[in-house]
């Protein structure tokens, strides 16, 4: 069975959606057979970081939201991240814009690591304070899930693997991803937004038998 | 545990080829799920949160 996910490394219910997914596999029969492949999506292209800003701050010019409004938003988002078992720190982290770190994320999967890049750069964003925008973590965090640094460096200043990031970008609007996570199974069912462990399960037993069907 | 590591990624190269055209991708059929329990960031408002509450811009 193949997962295609379009996702933002800025997105925390990616992180969640991920995290309920792989519980869900955990106890799903055929969990050998299941392939994940990440796309990129950009959910705050414009968003620079303000080191005199806090996230809540940033992410409420960037997008006309009442502070309180944010601030409610991000503590509803801590809570429910707490609870998939996942830390988040938004006094650490730095909002920004991905738009480099997902040309090299384009290189990652091409090299065969995209989806450690994209669990790695979750991570990196919402519990280390890492900020994405920047070469160096950039190249240090790719470093760690094994891409030569020199290279993601020369990408990273450059303007490579920006027609295959937009081709993910075109496929998204093509088939109608307003919001993300976004999940397609076996390139067939979608599913919209992060969902229970419960409903993953029902979904990944769902297309599985379908799929035998067909 | 899946195949979620570089082996599948080299997998996954390997089927590159593979891939559904748009047409395909277009015939795409939702699942529908309780929309109480769907959580989702949109993209053009920047709202995380409820599926409900993001559309309703909430």
């Amino acid at each position: 069975m193949k997962i295609t996910i379009w996702a933002d490394f800025v997105c925390p219910f990616c992180m969640i959606g991920q995290s309920h997914l792989d519980q869900a596999l955990e106890t799903f029969e055929h969990k050998d057979d299941v392939e994940i492949e990440y796309m990129s999506f950009l959910l705050m292209p414009e968003a620079q970081y303000d080191p005199k800003k806090s996230y809540a701050e940033t992410l409420s010019s960037l997008k006309r939201m009442q502070l309180a409004q944010t601030n409610a938003m991000l503590s509803q988002v801590e809570q429910m991240a707490k609870s998939a078992g996942l830390a988040i720190d938004f006094a650490a982290a730095k909002l920004c814009s991905t738009l480099a770190a997902h040309r090299v994320f384009q290189y990652a999967k091409e090299e065969g690591k995209g989806y450690k890049y994209f669990k790695r750069f979750y991570q990196a964003h919402f519990a280390d304070g890492e900020l994405l925008s920047d070469v160096d973590a950039v190249v240090r965090l790719a470093e760690e899930v094994g891409l030569e640094g020199d290279r993601v460096r020369d990408i990273f200043l450059s303007n490579e693997y920006r027609d295959k990031m937009e081709e993910d970008f075109r496929l998204a609007r093509e088939i109608g991803v307003q919001g993300v996570p976004f999940f397609v199974f076996n390139y067939k069912y979608a599913i919209s937004g992060a969902q229970p462990v419960d409903a993953f399960r029902q979904v990944l037993q769902q297309v599985w038998e379908e799929e035998q069907i067909n | 545990m899946s195949k979620q590591t570089t082996e599948q990624d080299k997998k996954h190269l390997a089927q590159h080829e593979e891939k559904p055209k748009l047409a395909d991708w277009k015939k795409l059929k939702t699942i529908e799920l309780d929309p109480s329990q769907r959580f989702v960031c949109d993209a053009a408002t920047g709202i995380c949160g409820p599926a409900v509450q993001v559309k309703e811009g909430k």
